[in-house]
C-alpha cells in the first residue's frame, strides 16, 4: 500500500473565511444509526440518468421483486437499466414530469410488504472478477454517477479506457450545505468504498487510486485508512493516495477537481479523461459498484440527507423511486407542512409542489425542508462578492444585468455560458439576488450541444457539458429519443462471465 | 398560486443590512468622541446629515420606483460626511454636501451600487469646493460644548493649527483641532478592528494601504532626514480613510487581488498628495481617484475582452 499526501484546492468558491457561515449551519443533530425507509409504493422513472430513457419491461398487474429489472435500455442508447427497490405489483405505467422538467415514463409499484428478493440477488462467492465482468455488472446494475451528474458509470469507464487514463479519483468532497450522505457512506462502508475503487480501477486499467477528501474530515480519513489496511491483501498492485483539499464549495465539481489536483483549467470540450488522464467517480457510486459486485445488488436504493435549514439532519437509506412524501412521513422529526420542499440540496435543488408524485431518483442525494424564504428588497450594491466566489471566474452581477437588459450577446462574450449553476454567487450576494438562476439558465441555453466527449456503452457519443443545477439538462434530455424499442434484458449472463 | 422559489434556498447571513449595521456600530465610538470634544453642535450635525441622507435616498428611490436596500447604509454615509466636517460647520453647508452626495452622485448614476465613486467623499469634496472658507471652521476640543450658534452662523478658526505644540498623548487621543470624527486614532483603530471582527472588512486591505503608505513615508523621511511619519499617521486621519472610505462598495468592487492593487494605488496617491495637500483633500481625493481609475480599468478590460472575442469570431 502506498499512501501519498498532497494538499491543494482551487482558489475561489466558498470557505469559512469569505462569509461561508456553513459551519454554524452544520451543527446537525445527526442520528448515530442509519435509518432505513420501506415505502408502500414506488414511482420509478425510466429516465434517472444523463442520457436516453429506458423502456419499461414489465406490465400492469405483474409482480416484481427487489432487484428485478423494470426498465431496460434500447440497444445503442446511452442508458442503464432501472430496477425495483421493493417487491409488489405494478399498478400503473405512465409518464410523469420530474421536478427538473423532464418527462419520463414511470412504473408505479404497490408494495406487498414481503421484501422478496429477485433470485439473482445473492452474495457472490468469488469476487475476484475480471475487468470485463466488472463492466458488465456495473452496466447491468444500472449504476450512474450518484454525486448528481447522473452519467452512467459504464459510460465513464468506457471513456476512461478510450483515453487511456492513468489515475482514478474517488470524489469524497461533498461540500454543499446540509449534505452529508457521502460521508455517512464512508463512515459506515469504508471497506466497500475501497474495494469498489479497486474494482473500478481494474476495469479502467489504472493502478493509481487517488482519494480526494477535505482536510477536516478526520473521521472519514481514519475510516478509509483502516479499510485500506484491512483489505490490503486484496488489492496489491494498486497504489492509494490521499489528496487533501480545503473544504469549500463546489470543490467536487470535475472542473474544480482538475484545477485543484492538476492545476488545469478545462476548456470547452475538455474533460478530466482527455486532459488530465484521470477519471472521477463519486464515493457513493464506488460503494454501489462494490455492492453490485459482492452482493449482486443492483442500484435500487441510496443514502439521502434529509435536512432543515435550522440544523436538523437525518441520513436515511431509501429505495430509489420512493415518493418524497413517504420519505418524509417515515423519517422521525420532520414535518413537511408549511415548509418548502427542495428536491436536491439547498444550493442546487429544485422546489417541488407535489411530493406525493415526486420520487427520489438515483441522483437525489438530499431533500431539504426550508421554512423561511429569505429575501431582502435590495438592489445590487456592486460589492463584487459574487465575482470573488465564482468558481468559473465570471462576473455574475454584470452578466445578470446584461441578460436582464436583453444584451445576451455581450453576456456571452463575457463568459456567461461558463456558468455551472452552483449557486455560490446567489448565496453570497448581500442583496439575495437570484444571480445563478438567471445566469445559469442562460448558460444552459447557450452552451454548445454535443460538445463533450463521452464514450458510450457501445461507441463514442457526444453529449452536452453539464451544470450542477439539474434543471439545466432539460434541453439535452428532450432531444434524445431511443433508437429502437428492442429490449436487451439486463442482469443476465452473470454466471457466464 | 404560490410563487416558485428558485435555488439557492439559503443565503448568507452577512447581507446588506448586516454590513451596514456593522459599519454604523463601528462609527459610534467616533461619534461619541466627537460629541465629547465638540458638544451639542457635533451631535446635531451628525444626526442631521445621517437623517437627511436617509430621507433623500428614500424619496429618490420612491420617485424612481426602485428598491433602496437597507436604510442603515444611507444613515452611515450621512454620518461619515458629518464626521469629515469641521465642528463649526453651518447646517446649510452640511445639507448641501449631503444632498449632492445623495441626489447627484448616487441617485443620478442609478442608485445604490451604480455610482462609480464614493458618495460620501464626493459630497465632502463638494463642500470643500463650494464653501472653501468652511475648512477653517475648526475648534479646540472640549470648549463651548453647548455652543449651537455655529450651526447657523458658522465660525472660523483665527489661525492655522500648529500640531507641534501638542503632546503625543493628545495627538493619540485626538485632542487637537480637527474634523469631528477623524482625529482620535485609538477610536478609529477600534472601529477598524470591529469591522474586521465582524468580517465586513478584510484585514489585508487596510494593512496593505497603511503598510504601503507608512513605507513610502519612511523612505521619504530617510531621504529628507525628517521624522514626520508618526505625526502624519496620527493626525492626518488616514485611519478614517482606511476604515470607512476606501473599502466601500463603490470604490472597491471586489475583495480579490484587484482590491490589494487598489489599496496600494490609493496609498501611493495619498503619499503623492501629501506633498501638496493637507486636511480633507488628503483623505478624499486619493480615494475618489482610486474609484474612478478602478472603473476605467474595469471598463477597458471588458472592452479588450469583448474586442478579442469579436476578432476571434470574425476569424472563425
Amino acid at each position: 500500500m502506498s499512501v501519498g499526501r498532497r494538499s491543494s484546492s482551487f482558489y475561489k468558491g466558498f470557505n469559512s473565511d469569505n462569509a461561508l457561515d456553513f459551519s454554524k449551519r452544520s451543527s446537525f443533530d445527526r442520528d448515530v444509526m442509519l435509518e432505513r425507509v420501506y415505502p408502500r409504493r414506488l414511482i420509478l422513472p425510466m429516465l434517472q440518468h444523463h442520457g436516453d430513457e429506458c423502456i419499461p419491461n414489465v406490465k400492469v398487474g405483474e409482480s416484481v421483486t427487489i432487484g428485478q429489472c423494470v426498465g431496460a435500455p434500447a440497444p445503442g442508447a446511452m442508458a442503464v437499466p432501472v430496477h425495483a427497490g421493493i417487491s409488489g405489483t405494478v399498478t400503473e405505467i405512465r409518464p410523469i414530469v420530474l421536478p427538473d422538467g423532464r418527462t419520463s415514463m414511470s412504473v408505479f409499484i404497490e408494495g406487498d410488504r414481503k421484501r422478496t428478493y429477485h433470485p439473482t440477488v445473492r452474495p457472490r462467492n468469488n469476487v475476484n472478477v475480471s475487468a470485463s465482468t466488472v463492466m458488465g455488472i456495473v452496466r447491468d446494475a444500472g449504476i450512474v454517477g450518484m454525486g448528481g451528474e447522473g452519467i452512467p458509470t459504464i459510460v465513464k469507464i468506457n471513456r476512461a479506457k478510450r483515453f487511456k487514463v492513468k489515475e482514478l479519483l474517488v470524489n469524497c468532497l461533498q461540500s454543499e450545505p446540509f449534505a452529508d450522505s457521502d460521508y455517512l457512506i464512508i463512515d459506515e462502508y469504508a471497506d466497500h468504498v475501497i474495494m469498489g475503487a479497486v474494482a473500478l480501477a481494474g476495469s479502467c486499467g489504472v493502478k493509481i487510486i487517488n482519494i480526494l477528501i477535505s482536510k477536516d474530515r478526520k473521521k472519514e480519513i481514519t475510516a478509509l485508512r483502516s479499510a485500506m489496511e484491512r483489505s490490503f491483501s486484496m488489492y496489491s498492485g494498486y497504489a492509494f493516495n490521499f489528496i487533501y483539499l480545503k473544504p469549500r464549495f463546489p470543490q467536487g465539481y470535475y472542473r474544480m477537481v482538475a484545477r485543484a489536483v492538476y492545476g488545469v483549467n478545462l476548456e470547452e470540450g475538455e474533460c478530466l479523461e482527455n486532459r488530465c488522464r484521470a477519471v472521477l467517480f463519486n464515493c457513493s457510486t464506488v460503494y454501489s459498484c462494490w455492492n453490485a459486485i459482492s452482493e449482486s445488488m443492483p442500484l435500487v436504493s441510496r443514502t439521502i440527507s434529509i435536512s432543515t435549514e435550522d440544523g436538523l439532519l437525518r441520513n436515511v437509506v431509501a429505495p430509489v423511486g420512493t415518493p418524497v412524501s413517504e420519505l418524509l412521513d417515515n423519517v422521525n422529526g420532520f414535518k413537511s407542512s408549511s415548509r418548502i420542499i427542495v428536491w436536491g440540496n439547498c444550493l442546487t435543488g429544485l422546489q417541488i409542489d407535489n411530493p406525493e408524485m415526486t420520487p427520489i431518483i438515483k441522483t437525489t442525494s438530499g431533500i431539504c425542508l426550508i421554512t423561511d424564504v429569505q429575501d431582502v428588497n435590495a438592489p445590487c450594491i456592486g460589492c463584487g462578492k459574487c465575482s470573488d466566489v465564482c468558481p468559473v471566474s465570471v462576473e455574475p452581477d454584470k452578466l445578470y444585468m446584461l441578460i436582464n437588459n436583453g444584451r445576451e450577446k455581450d453576456a456571452e462574450r463575457l463568459g456567461a455560458d461558463k456558468c455551472i449553476s452552483c449557486g455560490a454567487c446567489s448565496y453570497i450576494c448581500p442583496s439575495y439576488i437570484k444571480l445563478s438562476s438567471v445566469v445559469g439558465q442562460f448558460a444552459a441555453t447557450k452552451r454548445k450541444k454535443g460538445s463533450f466527449p463521452y464514450a458510450s456503452v457501445g461507441d463514442c457519443e457526444w453529449v452536452d457539458d453539464l451544470s450542477l443545477l439539474s434543471a439545466d439538462t432539460v434541453s439535452s434530455a428532450e432531444s434524445r429519443k431511443p433508437v429502437s424499442d428492442t429490449i436487451t434484458l439486463p442482469f443476465e449472463g452473470w454466471e457466464t462471465e | 398560486m404560490t410563487e416558485r422559489v428558485k435555488a439557492p434556498f439559503i443565503h448568507t447571513e452577512r447581507n446588506d443590512a448586516y454590513s451596514a449595521a456593522a459599519h454604523l456600530v463601528s462609527i459610534v465610538p467616533a461619534v461619541a468622541v466627537g460629541v465629547v470634544f465638540y458638544g451639542l453642535r457635533a451631535i446635531v450635525l451628525i444626526l442631521f446629515c445621517a437623517l437627511l441622507f436617509a430621507l433623500s435616498d428614500d424619496v429618490c428611490s420612491r420617485i424612481r420606483h426602485s428598491s433602496r436596500g437597507s436604510i442603515l447604509n444611507p444613515l452611515f454615509n450621512g454620518a461619515v460626511i458629518a464626521l469629515l466636517l469641521p465642528p463649526d460647520t453651518p447646517i446649510y453647508v452640511a445639507a448641501s454636501g449631503v444632498l449632492f452626495a445623495s441626489i447627484v452622485v448616487r441617485q443620478l448614476s442609478g442608485g445604490r451600487g451604480s455610482s462609480f465613486i464614493n458618495a460620501a467623499c464626493a459630497g465632502r469634496l463638494f463642500i470643500r469646493i463650494v464653501f472653501p472658507l468652511n475648512e477653517a471652521a475648526l475648534a479646540l476640543p472640549g470648549e463651548h460644548r453647548v455652543y449651537l450658534k455655529s450651526l447657523i452662523m458658522g465660525s472660523h478658526s483665527p489661525e492655522p493649527v500648529d500640531l507641534s505644540q501638542y503632546y503625543f498623548s493628545e495627538l493619540l487621543m485626538g485632542r487637537f483641532p480637527s474634523f469631528i470624527g477623524t482625529s482620535c486614532s485609538v477610536i478609529l483603530l477600534a472601529g477598524m478592528i470591529y469591522l474586521i471582527a465582524k468580517r465586513v472588512l478584510k484585514p489585508y486591505l487596510p494593512a496593505c494601504y497603511l503598510g504601503m503608505l507608512t513605507l513610502l513615508l519612511l523612505i521619504k523621511d530617510i531621504y529628507l532626514g525628517t521624522s514626520q511619519t508618526g505625526m502624519f499617521l496620527l493626525t492626518s486621519g488616514i485611519l478614517f480613510t482606511a476604515s470607512y472610505l476606501l473599502f466601500d462598495d463603490d470604490t472597491v468592487k471586489s475583495f480579490g487581488p484587484v482590491s490589494v492593487v487598489q489599496a496600494f494605488l490609493c496609498a501611493a496617491l495619498t503619499f503623492l498628495a501629501s506633498f501638496r495637500m493637507t486636511g480633507v483633500d488628503l483623505l478624499i481625493i486619493p480615494v475618489l481617484i482610486t474609484g474612478v481609475l478602478t472603473d476605467v480599468l474595469d471598463f477597458t478590460d471588458k472592452v479588450i475582452k469583448v474586442t478579442a472575442e469579436d476578432e476571434a469570431d470574425a476569424k472563425s
